[in-house]
């Protein structure tokens, strides 16, 4: 057995075109089978984590504009700086006697660009509603709809903002950029909502104060107030800001149920628990890597039969070989076993390159993607993940050379003989 | 070893090679087959040597048939008890020279290996230098006396020359007959030449003659 692996990799040497191109082959598939795959796995992970501070029992609420609700927000804002906008909208909820009314709106808060109104029956002492709440005031209607009134809802920081101790309610305000107001409409507000984290750091970030609030300070700031400042001249207001309502149940159950209810009677398109967001997350990746595994199962097949094929051809120049090794005693088994042998330690070594290939990718490319730790990474390179390319590249150059070599061996030993 | 050929018969398509061939080669002679071109003394050697099978007739080694269905066996046969040296000399290009000497082991028992033989044949076939050669480099001269080493060092019990001088100059080609010759003599082995030089006929013990078969 030792010659016959020690001719086996003499010939390997001899053949160097055939051996390269098919190594090549193989060190391609199996890199790629081996990044897709551990770093799919890192990646779900790092989702799993990148959820883990999201309660089981909650709902995150982060619904797409519909088409209509599109066109609505153009014609509000005439075209212009719509790409400003998020393509989420802003859903907040509201409680109306013993239901959860989930009401849609545009992604300028409290501006009642167009809103639909969800509900879940009677989950009544079943749920928490973390934010925002209403504080004061009252929800937008069907009214508001129907009849397009300018009204708006905005949040406690910003009322206090623009209105200090006043009474926030009744008062009117316009949308706008720190270059001027968008259009003339002035806006009633109707009620007040609670601070979101996000309000918060916004505020804070910006450390906005009455009145070192410059007009040009940056056309990021998502809130803008006028120099001149005062509760009965307000100007217009900015703000951008992708909510996401999170409604907390007490079981879990009902988490489910609620998320049946949002997705399949109201046709709410975004609507996670922690399960669902790590799901859907998680199926995407899979699906991602699925994709690349067909691609490597294409390149892997593509490679086998660029194998035989170069097989096929250098038997013609092996025959002689095929014959000497008969006519030395060399059974058809014996020779079937060498081309086995040589498959394998093509597939080997091909595959072997290719992990180490893939590895290095890990570790010096693939952390810089999204910022996922080496060790991390490394953590997922398991077992079953270096065995089954190996498995796969032995399979795919022992499978692909062994009918060329069938076909080898039956040849004539005279015939063959003659070659040279 | 003794073999004897019986009404053994071979046909390529149409053309009739062998008819009803006869022939007895006794243990350790040094037994030439001759004939013109394309009468069939080369399909008659790859017979005996169990390259090709014949289409009727029969094949005895020391009396014993040989069963031409069982390719396994006659691969076992070729391996242990026959030594091959061709006219074209059939070494391995890209191996060297001990490799290709000891390329037959890659199917026999290790055991059988005898250091003493090669040494004896590295010395009378004068190779020693080239050991570590790859063939490919070796002149026509060269590379047959590698082949008829890589053909003996099993110490085969018959030994099939298809014209082992064809390729070589008369001082080569003298010289490989005289080793064979001091082969079969020495280590009383059956050596079985197809030639169509008269030349060489006094190194033979007996010599079968080919009639063309019309």
């Amino acid at each position: 057995m030792g010659l016959i692996v020690k001719n086996s990799i003499s010939i390997l040497k001899t053949h160097k075109v055939r051996t390269l191109l098919t190594i090549i082959g193989i060190i391609i598939g199996i890199t790629v089978y081996l990044v897709a795959n551990v770093y799919g796995d890192a990646l779900i992970y790092y989702y799993k984590k990148m959820y883990e501070g999201f309660d089981s029992h909650s709902i995150l609420i982060n619904e797409a504009l519909t088409p209509d609700q599109v066109i609505r927000l153009k014609n509000f804002y005439n075209g212009e700086r719509f790409s400003y906008f998020n393509r989420y909208a802003t859903m907040e909820l509201h409680i109306a006697d013993e239901e959860i009314n989930f009401t849609v709106f545009g992604s300028i808060i409290g501006v009642t660009l167009d809103f639909h109104n969800y509900h879940l029956p009677s989950l009544d002492s079943t749920y928490n509603i973390e934010k925002p709440l209403l504080l004061c005031g009252r929800p937008f209607n069907n009214d508001d709809l129907v009849l397009e009134r300018n009204v708006t809802i905005i949040h406690s920081s910003f009322a206090k903002l623009l209105f200090g101790n006043s009474n926030p309610l009744g008062q009117h305000i316009t949308i706008g950029r720190p270059d001027g107001p968008l259009n003339t409409d002035k806006y009633m507000i109707v009620g007040i909502l609670s601070d979101t984290p996000d309000v918060l750091r916004t505020i804070d970030a910006l450390n906005l104060r009455y009145s070192d609030i410059s007009f040009t300070d940056t056309p990021t700031i998502p809130l803008y107030i006028p120099r001149d400042f005062n509760t009965t001249n307000i100007d217009y207001v900015d703000y951008f800001d992708i909510d996401a309502t999170i409604i907390t149940f007490r079981n879990k159950k009902d988490v489910s149920l609620a998320l049946l209810q949002l997705k399949h009677v109201y046709k709410v398109t975004r609507a996670y628990s922690r399960e669902s967001v790590h799901n859907e997350l998680t199926n995407e990746t899979k699906s991602i890597v699925d994709i690349i595994n067909l691609i490597v199962l294409v390149m892997m097949f593509t490679s086998g039969l660029s194998l035989s094929i170069i097989l096929i051809f250098s038997f013609k120049e092996r025959l002689p070989e095929i014959g000497i090794k008969k006519a030395l005693g060399g059974s058809n088994g014996d020779i079937l076993l060498q081309f086995f042998i040589e498959n394998i330690a093509l597939g080997l070594f091909g595959a072997i390159c290719g992990l180490i290939l893939g590895i290095f990718l890990l570790t010096t490319m693939a952390p810089f993607i999204l910022q996922i730790p080496v060790s991390s990474i490394l953590g997922h390179l398991t077992w079953d993940r270096i065995v089954t390319p190996l498995l796969m590249s032995i399979a795919t150059t022992t499978a692909f050379g062994f009918l060329p070599a069938l076909w080898g061996v039956k040849q004539n030993i005279v015939s063959v003989l003659r070659y040279e | 070893m003794n073999v004897k050929v019986d009404n053994i018969c071979k046909s390529f398509k149409d053309k009739v090679v062998l008819k009803n061939t006869n022939m007895f080669i006794s243990n350790a002679s040094f037994f030439g087959i001759k004939g013109s071109s394309g009468c069939g003394k080369s399909t008659l050697l790859n017979i005996i040597g169990l390259l090709d099978k014949p289409d009727s007739g029969n094949l005895y080694f020391d009396d014993i048939a040989i069963n031409f269905k069982c390719q396994s066996k006659l691969a076992f046969f070729r391996g242990n008890k026959i030594g091959f040296i061709f006219q074209s000399y059939n070494l391995m290009p890209k191996l060297t020279v001990y490799e290709n000497i000891m390329l037959p082991f890659m199917y026999l028992d290790k055991n059988k290996f005898n250091s003493s033989l090669f040494d004896r044949l590295i010395e009378i076939f004068d190779i020693k230098e080239l050991l570590g050669k790859q063939s490919d480099v070796l002149s026509g001269g060269e590379k047959q006396r590698v082949a008829a080493t890589r053909a003996l060092i099993t110490s085969p019990e018959l030994v099939i020359c298809d014209e082992p001088t064809g390729n070589l100059d008369s001082n080569n080609a003298k010289y490989m007959m005289e080793l064979l010759k001091e082969f079969c003599k020495f280590e009383k082995k059956t050596i079985i030449m197809v030639t169509h030089s008269n030349e060489y006929d006094s190194f033979f013990d007996d010599i079968y003659v080919f009639d063309e078969v019309k």
